[in-house]
């Protein structure tokens, strides 16, 4: 499993999409500012691996295989500085999203997936204008 | 009670069901989230019908800390090339109130368009209040 995360981080880090690349204009920069910093982040992944919570209302929480590759990449943009997500929260399928506001008609989101994909997407006037598989 | 389906006018409200611990419904932003199906929900994203069925009794769930219930326009939804069907049989039984949205199932999850679907329908319930938290009181 650490190859394949190693590989996936490799990925990941060399992707340039926008949530990587936040410093460039006004605007991001507020942004960046404003937002969830990296460290509650983390520390909202580390309490779903230590305090597992049971099946709500028929939506299955993320696994631990789907929490360590979460709190991997979470790790690792911190580390290289990217700019951190307004939210983390969990899918309806035991997937775990981070999720970026880029301005009031864009969000930019990593999605792990239950089945252990990862996908960045980019999201533009509810259109779909970038899909990148992570791994 | 049971018989034919009854079909939806574009004037009526549908209710979704949103379990607050999942923070899909935050400081008054309702999240494409709410309205992501289930793996297992095959033949279309579940609501209820107002005419039919309370808001009170639609937070009625096992979610322990509750639910919000967002309120969305028929016509709304048509109007985003959505469409919406009643359902009325369910695993509970006969249930006028039950209705789906038979392009958003647990088979597309991911793709483009239910990305797109779920888009329109967080902004199109934030047309509306949101109501709750509804928090269950007795087991």
């Amino acid at each position: 499993m650490s190859s394949t995360i190693e590989f996936e981080s490799r990925s990941l880090m060399s992707h340039q999409g926008p949530l990587v690349a936040e410093r460039s204009t006004g605007l991001n920069r507020s942004i960046a500012t404003t937002a969830r910093p990296w460290k509650a982040a983390i520390e909202k992944l580390y309490s779903w691996w230590n305090d597992p919570v049971d099946e709500e209302d028929g939506y299955a929480p993320p696994d631990r295989n789907v929490l360590a590759k979460a709190i991997k990449y979470a790790e690792l943009l911190q580390e290289h500085e990217k700019a951190p997500p307004h939210r983390v929260v969990q899918d309806a399928g035991g997937g775990i999203i981070f999720e970026r506001r880029v301005d009031s008609d864009g969000v930019e989101k990593y999605h792990f997936w239950s089945g252990g994909q990862i996908e960045y997407i980019q999201m533009k006037n509810h259109k779909v204008v970038a899909r990148v598989p992570m791994d | 009670m049971s018989g034919e389906p009854i079909p939806i006018d574009d004037s009526e409200i549908l209710y979704r069901r949103i379990p607050v611990s999942k923070e899909w419904y935050q400081k008054g932003i309702v999240y494409a989230e709410a309205f992501e199906p289930r793996p297992e929900e095959l033949t279309g994203l579940s609501l209820f019908r107002k005419r039919f069925k309370s808001i009170e009794a639609v937070s009625r769930g096992l979610a322990k800390q509750g639910y919000f219930v967002a309120s969305l326009k028929v016509a709304d939804i048509r109007a985003a090339g959505i469409s919406v069907v009643p359902r009325p049989e369910t695993s509970d039984g006969w249930d006028d109130a039950h209705v789906e949205l038979p392009e958003l199932t647990g088979n597309v999850r991911g793709s483009d368009s239910a990305e797109e679907m779920q888009s329109k329908l967080a902004e199109i319930a934030m047309q509306l209040p949101v109501e709750g938290p509804f928090v269950r009181t007795s087991q």
